[in-house]
């Protein structure tokens, strides 16, 4: 094992921990709860909020490895998506295939388009 | 682990064996779930390689920090340099997300006698894909399912995020870009569907608020914004959700 190696190993094994932290204090502080219902609802809200806040930063602004994407291909991807979706009575996996299978076409045809 | 039957079915007249939900959780998974995060942490695995990072490393991360965008931006701060102080911050800001998550489904838990290292065990399984799933199954199903349910799948889902790891990481490279973008873009895509069939009103609030906030609060705060997202929206939410509760509520004792 070389030195980066090495170091790899390091970074990685502290962003494991870093992690897992957040992980841990849920399960301490969650068994220490009473079990108020009013409580784990806001905890829900809160999640749910952060989920889909990530989600719409990973599909609207450009960056990170999504960052080459125009963010019309991504919004039409996504609205084909979820047309499907509600068509096919909220089903999830046909949903994200339109979803997955319009991106890809999108995204081709503009690689065609430069080659 | 499953080494003897459930005394008591507690809310259940559905008399499902704890053997039963684990292979019904696993069946669950294996469908667009697991081929979901296969094809997401295939996105990872070719990125990762870009990074520099070793097949070893990368399967090693998807294992340990189980959380797709905490590793993206890993190997993205790793590509760039960055000090490994910032990247631990980077990454633990990234799945800050965990904690609310953890303590939103544990209470589904109540009255799960166990070992302190099974729960400890069940925390690191606590991921997006598994965690909304939970979310929508637990409150109809027996105490005694949902451990069972929730690691059979699991354990599909992380086999087959190990799989797309390593298979990502071989194929950089060789996999057109297109299909590496549409692969990177399928897990926030799969995530939104996964939102739009969120029924309960309070849960459809937070995620309109958080995605609409979410964006917003990147540009004060690149590492912070999500966190704090959660917190302003989730919290207007269920302010909101009380308030429309008790005024349909009201008049009566």
């Amino acid at each position: 094992m070389n030195e980066t190696d090495m170091s790899l190993w390091l970074v990685i094994f502290i962003s494991i921990l870093a992690t897992y932290m957040w992980r841990f204090l849920g399960i301490v502080i969650a068994s220490h709860m009473h079990p108020d219902g009013a409580l784990s609802r806001w905890f829900a809200c809160v999640a749910y909020a952060v989920l889909a806040g990530l989600v719409a930063r990973m599909i609207i602004l450009p960056e990170g490895a999504l960052a080459d994407a125009p963010l019309i291909d991504k919004l039409i991807a996504l609205g084909i998506g979820f047309v499907v979706f509600f068509l096919v009575k909220r089903n999830t996996s046909a949903g994200t295939a339109a979803a997955f299978l319009s991106f890809a076409a999108i995204t081709l045809w503009r690689y065609m388009l430069q080659a | 682990m499953i080494d003897k039957q459930p005394e008591i079915n507690k809310s259940g007249n559905t008399d499902i064996l704890p053997s039963v939900a684990y292979k019904l959780g696993a069946r669950d998974a294996f469908g667009m779930p697991a081929l979901v995060l296969f094809a997401s942490m295939m996105g990872f695995g070719s990125l990762a390689r870009e990074s520099g990072i070793n097949v070893w490393h990368a399967v090693v991360t998807t294992l340990g920090i189980w959380g797709l965008p905490g590793q993206i931006i890993m190997v993205e701060m790793l590509a760039v340099g960055a000090p490994i102080f910032a990247i631990a911050l980077g990454v633990s800001a990234a799945n800050a997300r965990f904690l609310p998550m953890t303590l939103a489904i544990t209470p589904y838990l109540k009255g799960w006698k166990t070992a302190w290292w099974r729960r400890m065990l069940f925390a690191q399984f606590i991921t997006l894909t598994p965690w909304a799933m939970a979310l929508q199954r637990f409150p109809a199903m027996a105490q005694a399912e949902r451990i069972p349910y929730y690691t059979g799948f699991s354990i599909v889902c992380l086999t087959g995020a190990m799989i797309g790891t390593w298979l990502g990481h071989s194929l950089a490279g060789v996999l057109p870009r297109p299909l590496t973008l549409s692969l990177i873009f399928l897990s926030p895509a799969f995530f939104a569907m996964v939102f739009a069939g969120v029924r309960q009103r309070a849960g459809v609030m937070a995620l309109a608020c958080g995605a609409l906030i979410g964006p917003t609060l990147h540009g004060w705060s690149v590492s912070w914004g999500i966190p704090v997202t959660g917190l302003l929206a989730g919290s207007f939410a269920f302010a909101l959700d009380d308030l429309i509760r008790r005024y349909q509520n009201r008049g009566r004792p």
